[in-house]
């Protein structure tokens, strides 16, 4: 049976960040627990991937394997994809209009009045983030830098915990199950939200099987201040995990038998 | 500065399909926080210990398995004297999430999850409970 499998890739960003390795700080989850899938929840995921194959030996139906990377402590993948630009523009938007009302705001009489409401706004204007690509080229995101509850986050008024970190970024998939030929790995675009736009995919070829190792080269992104200007910066990690292959003969999903016609009553009036 | 408290986001991860297929979130819900290094335990599975203290504020979301189909969390069963968690929705979408202070520092103290899976009506709720516990 042709079948779609989904890697959910959990990240302790944080964490990761301060012990400089995924190790203890990643969990997998795959969508094959029921089919024999082994480590669902930990760092050591091994994916069932149960093949088929026709009576003269081929292939019979594709497995796709698709990694989804998320962060523990990020901003929901469920939000829509222009959530953080949408949020970044209403923010200041609505700060400029707080500031284009204030000499009708009643209360506001001398210039420490209007001072002190300027500072107030300043305090909720939050700053729009830099990224630093991975040959150090600094670039402006265009987007703030959010707390966990989708709000600019304020440095120095809330804790860093609070920071919603960039997601994970899976940037390539190689090891020995790419060597071998078992997966044949690329990026895709999509429009889908939870995946940002692009995907790692691969299909199997499901007549190797065997228990194969591979490698997700994954970028996490460390906030860090220059100045004022908060920067992500990627570091590069890697996270070995395992595919068990697997192949048997093409039967009926109904009667469980050989590939024929489905048995249908034929019923006599 | 303010007093600061840290945050502690615990993400319940969901196997919609699992749990539609067999009515139950038992073996169909991992649950991870990013306290680990601070001494939570059993992380990714379902009896998730978060170590936490009074002034924290913990924030539950949810995400499925399968990116196209819907989980929620209805409702957060906890003694009230512990924490009492809020529905909060992001601005500009549908998306909630739940956030609780911790009024004060835990020895053990089991809650349960109602989420709901899917257009099922009835939410499941968690068969196993997770835990806060004090340090």
């Amino acid at each position: 049976m042709s079948q779609e499998i989904t890697i959910i890739v959990m990240i302790d960003t944080a964490a990761a960040i301060n012990a400089n390795t995924l190790e203890g700080n990643i969990y997998l989850v795959d969508n094959l627990k029921t089919e024999g899938s082994e480590g669902e929840g930990t760092g050591q995921l091994n994916t069932a991937v149960n093949g088929a194959h026709w009576i003269d030996g081929s292939q019979s139906g594709e497995h796709l394997l698709n990694w989804l990377p998320s962060g523990i402590g990020s901003l929901p993948p469920s939000l829509p994809r222009t959530f953080h630009q949408h949020k970044s523009k209403l923010i200041d938007r609505k700060n400029l209009l707080s500031i284009k009302n204030m000499p009708q705001m009643k209360g506001l009489q001398s210039a420490e009045d209007f001072s002190k409401e300027l500072h107030r706004i300043s305090q909720t204007i939050g700053s729009t983030s830099n990224i630093k690509d991975a040959h150090g080229n600094v670039s402006d995101l265009g987007i703030k830098v959010m707390n966990i509850f989708g709000e600019p986050f304020i440095k120095d008024q809330e804790p860093s915990s609070n920071i919603s970190y960039l997601p994970p970024l899976i940037t390539n998939i190689t090891g020995e199950a790419v060597d071998k030929g078992v997966i044949f790995p690329a990026q895709y675009g999509t429009p889908i939200s939870i995946k940002d736009g692009w995907y790692w995919s691969a299909s199997v070829d499901t007549n190797k099987t065997g228990n194969y190792a591979y490698t997700l080269h994954i970028s996490i992104y460390k906030l860090s201040y220059i100045g004022e200007m908060p920067t992500w910066e990627p570091i590069k990690m890697t996270h070995e995990s395992y595919l068990n292959v697997t192949s048997a003969p093409k039967k009926n999903g109904f009667t469980h038998g050989a590939m024929a016609e489905l048995p249908i009553l034929q019923i006599s009036v | 500065m303010k007093t600061i408290n840290k945050t502690i986001t615990i993400v319940s991860l969901i196997d919609v399909v699992g749990a539609l297929a067999n009515d139950t979130l038992n073996g169909n819900i991992y649950l991870m926080d990013n306290n680990k290094s601070n001494g939570s335990s059993d992380q990714g599975t379902e009896v998730l210990k978060t170590l936490v203290k009074e002034g924290d504020q913990l924030v539950w979301t949810v995400m499925s398995l399968e990116p196209e189909a819907y989980a929620s969390i209805k409702e957060i069963i906890i003694d009230s004297d512990y924490c009492v968690p809020e529905q909060k929705t992001y601005e500009g979408s549908d998306v909630t999430y739940w956030v609780g202070k911790v009024k004060k520092n835990p020895k053990s103290t089991p809650y349960n999850l109602k989420i709901q899976v899917g257009t099922q009506e009835q939410a499941l709720m968690t068969t196993s409970s997770p835990s806060l516990v004090g340090s």
